[in-house]
């Protein structure tokens, strides 16, 4: 899932854990990754992002590398998103490379590229 | 890991609010009010804002309001703002700039009313009394 060589990084990033009955509200910016279990009712920047099984999140996802399993409304700008079967996503998505597994609920309108500002 | 433990980590900044945490770790930066049963802030850790909370154990830097059944002050501690506080452990090198105020008996009342308080005062007059009686 994350690449194992980001523990051997200069930066000792410890990841981000945000559990089950955890509800936050407001930004996150992270330079490490972020696995998102509650409820976040806000903006998330990171490297990686794993928004689980039962996870919600309303607000706008910047990232490197996303993974998403849980609920999610709000826009996306990432390199690399897979969105897996128990997913429900709504919203903007900006990526490079994008994989949606089959059963995923998926509402959204898809942009190529990451920084890329033009819209096809 | 821990099931119902936050972490935020040492690269992590959040601005906001958190609610309905069990226990949480500090290792970034928090701008937050948090109500929580367990709050550890680590060394790397900086947390700003008011805290209710069981158990505190501070490592890192802290500013803001604190109310809480046991602190823990390690020796990297920087504490400043209010701590109201049922039992308290400092270690040595332990910085604490705040007004710290005990509070046994009940951790959700900021002072203590203090019931010696009354007779001292009542004393205090008959003394004032008396010396002018003898003027």
């Amino acid at each position: 899932m994350f690449e194992k060589s980001k523990k051997d990084g200069s930066s000792e990033a410890t990841a981000s854990l945000i559990d089950a009955d955890t509800r936050i509200t407001g930004s996150v910016i992270s330079s490490g990754d972020i696995v998102l279990a509650g409820n976040v009712d806000g903006d998330i920047k990171c490297k990686s992002l794993f928004v689980e099984d039962n996870a919600t999140l309303k607000g706008s996802i910047n990232t490197v590398e996303a993974i998403i399993a849980g609920n999610v409304t709000g826009d996306v700008v990432s390199d690399r998103i897979q969105i897996r079967s128990t997913a429900r996503f709504d919203g903007d998505l900006k990526c490079a490379g994008i994989e949606v597994e089959a059963g995923a609920k998926v509402s959204a309108r898809f942009n190529k590229g990451k920084k890329s500002k033009s819209k096809n | 890991m821990d099931k119902s433990k936050a972490i935020i980590g040492a690269d992590a900044k959040f601005v906001g609010t958190i609610s309905n945490v069990k226990s949480i770790e500090i290792e970034g930066v928090v701008e937050a009010d948090l109500k929580a049963e367990k709050l550890s802030i680590a060394a790397s850790g900086k947390f700003v804002g008011a805290v209710n909370c069981d158990l505190v154990v501070i490592g890192g830097s802290y500013d803001g309001m604190m109310r809480a059944g046991s602190i823990w002050a390690t020796q990297t501690a920087q504490i400043a703002g209010e701590i109201h506080y049922q039992s308290l452990q400092m270690d040595r090198g332990a910085a604490l700039n705040c007004r710290v105020v005990h509070n046994w008996e009940d951790p959700a009342t900021a002072e203590v009313p203090a019931k010696g308080a009354a007779p001292a005062e009542e004393a205090a007059p008959d003394e004032v009394e008396t010396t002018g009686d003898a003027q």
